[in-house]
């Protein structure tokens, strides 16, 4: 984003930039730059919190008047919290214990699947629309695709496998991370840690990447390595 | 704003490895009070209308994000998945903000919002995004933008 900003104001064009990481921004100096102290994935703070946000879009917008630059500045306050992210976050969700559910691993996440399909629905009533969707597939329909590459090697027709099978994957995260969330209060690591060390689906994902990173296709292999399974989820330890 | 230190060491010691790029000049031009800004949104946060392409890893181009694009519409497809989405899944606007952008305009707090808005896809080498960033330099003059705010993710 830095460099964008050198780019666009060498064609004429004022530029602001909210920066989220200091040691990739700083290095550029950029003509006007916002620090901000939130998470990777949320520059202007937490969801549901307009008037934070506005304050946040205004520190960025009232750098563009000062007449002289570079202009960077610290955003002063940290995110708020609200309610249980503060506290324990308890999953609204309770799935089958293990021995009692199917045989196998697609069964199993087909019956996650469907215990999380109404809280899916709740979570998309109150959002009024869904991240879900990357590709053309529902969620039971992706664990079959995904059964069968780790079963086969079997990679999904057309021009980007690689990607299709990303995106797949990606669809299915977020059907769980927005049914766990359709009741407001988790933080986002109370979602990573409840996806990577308590679902089922955890497991079918890791053998993805698993029989990915072993793939003759270096496409596959290159997606498998670094683009389907979290860093941050690499430390945590499913459960048994 | 985060450090390394803030991140999982496994996400940070990957990002101690990104090259960054470096510059010798410094632009910086100046414009008019906020009231006569026109703004633009770009974004890095691989975004796209739904039913789009999705990026693909390495890509340098840019999509056109409409300024009357309804939220259910608009989807992320960064090929990363070392960073939160659930803020987004929950609101829009925690990576792009146009609806804060529309509500300064229509208090007159801003002078006006751009009918377009663009992303790139912030995992792709950023020197490569520099044609497209100066092709987008053109399109954003002939729609009177005179202020651009990037957001990263």
């Amino acid at each position: 984003m830095c460099a964008l900003g050198q780019y666009l104001e060498r064609e004429g064009l004022p530029t602001t930039v909210i920066s989220l990481l200091a040691e990739h921004s700083k290095p550029i100096q950029p003509p006007r730059a916002l620090w901000v102290p939130f998470e990777l994935g949320r520059p202007l703070g937490p969801p549901a919190e307009p008037a934070f946000q506005t304050r946040v879009l205004n520190a960025a917008l009232g750098l563009l008047v000062e007449p002289t630059g570079p202009v960077h500045t610290d955003f002063p306050d940290e995110a708020p919290t609200t309610g249980a992210s503060e506290q324990q976050w308890a999953c609204p969700v309770a799935f089958a214990p293990k021995a009692m559910s199917a045989d196998t691993l697609g069964e199993r996440v087909r019956q996650e699947i469907g215990t999380l399909d109404p809280w899916y629905d709740l979570g998309r009533e109150r959002r009024g629309r869904t991240t879900v969707g990357l590709s053309a597939l529902g969620p039971k329909a992706i664990v079959s695709l995904l059964e069968s590459y780790v079963h086969t090697g079997a990679l999904p027709q057309g021009a980007r496998p690689e990607l299709d099978l990303k995106y797949a994957l990606d669809d299915l995260i977020a059907f769980y991370q927005e049914s766990v969330t359709a009741q407001p209060g988790a933080s986002s690591r109370d979602v990573l840690r409840w996806l990577w060390t308590e679902t089922e689906a955890a497991e079918l994902l890791r053998a993805v990447k698993a029989r990915g990173e072993a793939d003759a296709n270096p496409r596959v292999k290159l997606v498998a390595t670094g683009l389907l399974v979290p860093r941050a989820a690499a430390s945590l330890t499913q459960k048994a | 704003m985060a450090r390394f230190s803030d991140l999982p060491e496994a996400l940070a010691e990957h990002l101690k490895t990104l090259t960054l790029p470096t510059f010798e000049d410094r632009p910086f031009v100046a414009g008019p009070q906020l009231s006569e800004r026109r703004v633009a949104l770009i974004s890095s946060a691989g975004l796209q209308r739904r039913g789009d392409t999705q990026w693909a890893a390495g890509e340098a181009g840019y999509r056109v994000i409409p300024g009357d694009l309804q939220s259910t519409e608009l989807m992320m497809s960064h090929i990363s998945v070392n960073y939160d989405r659930t803020g987004f899944q929950d609101d829009v606007n925690v990576v792009f903000p146009l609806d804060r952008l529309n509500e300064l305009a229509s208090r007159g707090e801003i002078g006006s919002v751009a009918d377009f808005h663009y992303s790139f896809m912030g995992a792709t080498d950023p020197v490569a995004m520099e044609p497209a960033a100066r092709e987008l330099g053109r399109l954003l003059r002939e729609d009177a933008v005179n202020a651009v705010v990037l957001v990263p993710v």
